[in-house]
């Protein structure tokens, strides 16, 4: 739900260096990618189409194991050559491109590590995204929510029922639900007020989490469970 | 300084608590997920400084009906001339509570609290008894926004204490564990410590615990005989107050706050009820459904469970002084606790 406007078919999300264009760890949630780069200086967000069988293939194993180090090659879908990040960065950005890849020969000291704590915050906060996910389902009723959820509040502050003042809006919504159109009044102010406190509460205890899992390395056992563990308890009872 | 509830992540899942009688309470967990338990007797004193907030009432010769006991509370509630928010989550209390001031009361200072998941869970009664009225409603989550934040002008009524009125949750977990016949034995040494072995609480914590339910029975105005009976004071005695501060805690002014099963005539007839073990809420479903006709509502098994307090934010602890408190709950450890002097006798 948290990627709304992005579009994940045929895209690799990557989190980036922007130094050698060295891949820190793939993401499948852009949400998770945007929060992992406040944790990381110097990083940035990639989304890219990629091709080539040998580099998707490489791809899919990559955050099982910190070693293995991967650069993306900008505008090319060339394993082998060779490329320039200063001249070539500008074309980096949001927008999808296709890339290709390369091994990196020489990795920089910290780059493992770096990786590893990358893989680690990036596995947190997929996990927490789909505790969010699952909270913010109970307030879905319907695929046209999206457009219906914003529409709705914004006509129900319009009207006064102090005054029996309604929209046309509501007044039509009560024809077509077979309720008068205080009683519809009532029943979209409750489901619209429902929808957008959980939608509020749920986007700021995400902020919460993403500045908690940027401040973590997770190295040490047990760290992830525990986050993991009080992230549930803070969602389900604010603790 | 004591409090009036406290909930510990650490304690419950850490074990950074060397001491011995703190082990024991945390055993607890193992037969309640929040035990910040009260002896509302006050003969059992726990490690963490609890105030006892609503000592334990007296039995009254006059035994009125559950039906009897709704009707007072509401025409008691009503008399306060304050506005009423009442929570409706959909589930049997709530809709029992609902039901009863629709039943006895104009409706005119009460405003219904509800979301989504209330219709979910009984979209019948919402149809038939709410949609179609002009009621005042209100999100649960603006409620709770609202009441958050301010002093809300009115009441918050809650169906809290239902439970504990019919010996739910520990009966279902009882016979969940132990078998649904096991509700029906006797009270006595080998039930019980059978029961606590399948809740697999630890062999050496067993007799401590039960040696602490045994001495605040001695205190119940209703004689602990069976199985239920045991559950039934757990609900009753020990929990009674958590069930009211954990909301209380998440709400600016808690006496703000009322729950609407907690009258002492609904713990009178409680006292001196013969319980059901086949269907714990059997007299509540019997009191709607006489008057919505809704014969399948019989069936209903799910309990329901409440939205209320998903992700809003809350402190920890509330003290004594109704002050919120956020602080690490050893620092609330009470040396002279009833646990210590039970494994040191």
């Amino acid at each position: 739900m948290l990627d709304t406007f992005s579009t994940r078919k045929n895209v690799t999300m990557m989190l980036v260096n922007k130094d050698d264009l060295g891949i820190l760890t793939i993401s499948s949630s852009v949400s998770v990618l945007n929060a992992l780069v406040g944790g990381f200086d110097n990083s940035v967000p990639v989304l890219g189409r990629i091709t080539n069988p040998d580099a998707l293939k490489a791809l899919r194993t990559y955050n099982q194991s910190a070693s293995q180090a991967i650069s993306i090659n900008i505008g090319l879908d060339d394993l082998t050559q060779e490329i320039d990040p200063e001249v070539n960065w500008d074309t980096v950005g949001l927008t999808p491109i296709t890339f290709g890849l390369q091994t990196i020969q020489e990795k920089e000291e910290g780059f493992v590590k770096k990786r590893k704590i990358a893989n680690r915050r990036q596995n947190v906060l997929s996990q927490i995204e789909s505790k969010l996910e699952r909270y913010a389902s109970r307030i879905i009723n319907s695929s046209l929510d999206d457009i219906f959820i914003p529409y709705m509040s914004d006509e129900i502050s319009k009207c006064d029922p102090e005054k029996d003042q309604y929209t046309n809006a509501v007044a039509e919504w009560a024809v077509a639900s077979g309720l008068d159109v205080k009683q519809a009044y009532n029943e979209c102010n409750m489901i619209t007020s429902s929808a957008n406190i959980t939608a509020m509460r749920l986007h700021a205890h995400w902020t919460f989490f993403v500045n908690q899992v940027n401040k973590l390395d997770f190295l040490t056992d047990g760290v992830v469970e525990k986050v993991i563990a009080d992230a549930e308890l803070r969602l389900r009872s604010g603790l | 300084m004591s409090l009036n509830y406290f909930f510990s992540s650490k304690l419950k899942h850490g074990g950074e608590y060397a001491k011995n009688d703190i082990s024991i309470f945390r055993s607890l967990y193992h037969i309640d997920a929040d035990p910040f338990l009260v002896d509302r007797t006050g003969s059992v004193l726990f490690p963490f400084s609890e105030n006892n907030y609503f000592p334990m009432i007296k039995p009254l010769p006059k035994v009125i009906s559950w039906e009897d006991c709704t009707k007072e509370r509401v025409e008691e509630l009503v008399s306060f001339g304050k506005e009423l928010y009442v929570l409706w989550s959909g589930g049997i209390d709530s809709t029992l509570m609902l039901l009863s001031f629709l039943k006895y009361s104009s409706m005119d200072k009460v405003t219904i609290v509800l979301n989504i998941d209330s219709i979910r869970e009984y979209p019948y009664f919402y149809k038939r008894f709410i949609a179609l009225n002009n009621y005042k409603l209100l999100s649960t989550e603006q409620l709770m926004n609202n009441a958050l934040l301010n002093d809300i002008n009115g009441l918050i009524v809650s169906a809290e204490h239902a439970d504990q009125l019919v010996g739910s949750p520990l009966a279902q977990l009882l016979a969940t564990t132990s078998g649904r016949t096991m509700l029906g034995l006797s009270f006595d040494e080998e039930n019980f410590s059978k029961f606590l072995t399948n809740l697999h609480i630890p062999t050496h914590h067993i007799d401590p615990i039960m040696e602490l339910y045994n001495i605040s029975i001695k205190k119940s105005p209703r004689p602990i005989k069976t199985m239920w009976d045991l559950c039934w004071w757990h609900g009753f005695n020990f929990k009674w107050q958590t069930i009211y501060m954990k909301m209380a805690i998440r709400i600016k002014n808690p006496l703000n706050l009322v729950t609407f099963y907690s009258s002492e005539n609904f713990q009178n007839t409680s006292i001196h009820q013969e319980g059901n073990t086949l269907d714990l809420k059997k007299a509540f479903k019997d009191i709607i459904v006489n008057h919505t006709e809704d014969t399948e509502y019989l069936q209903k098994e799910k309990f329901a469970s409440s939205t209320l307090y998903y992700g809003l934010v809350s402190s920890n602890g509330l003290d004594k002084n109704w002050n919120k408190v956020n602080v690490d709950i050893i620092e609330y450890y009470n040396e002279n606790n009833t646990i210590k002097e039970i494994t040191n006798a």
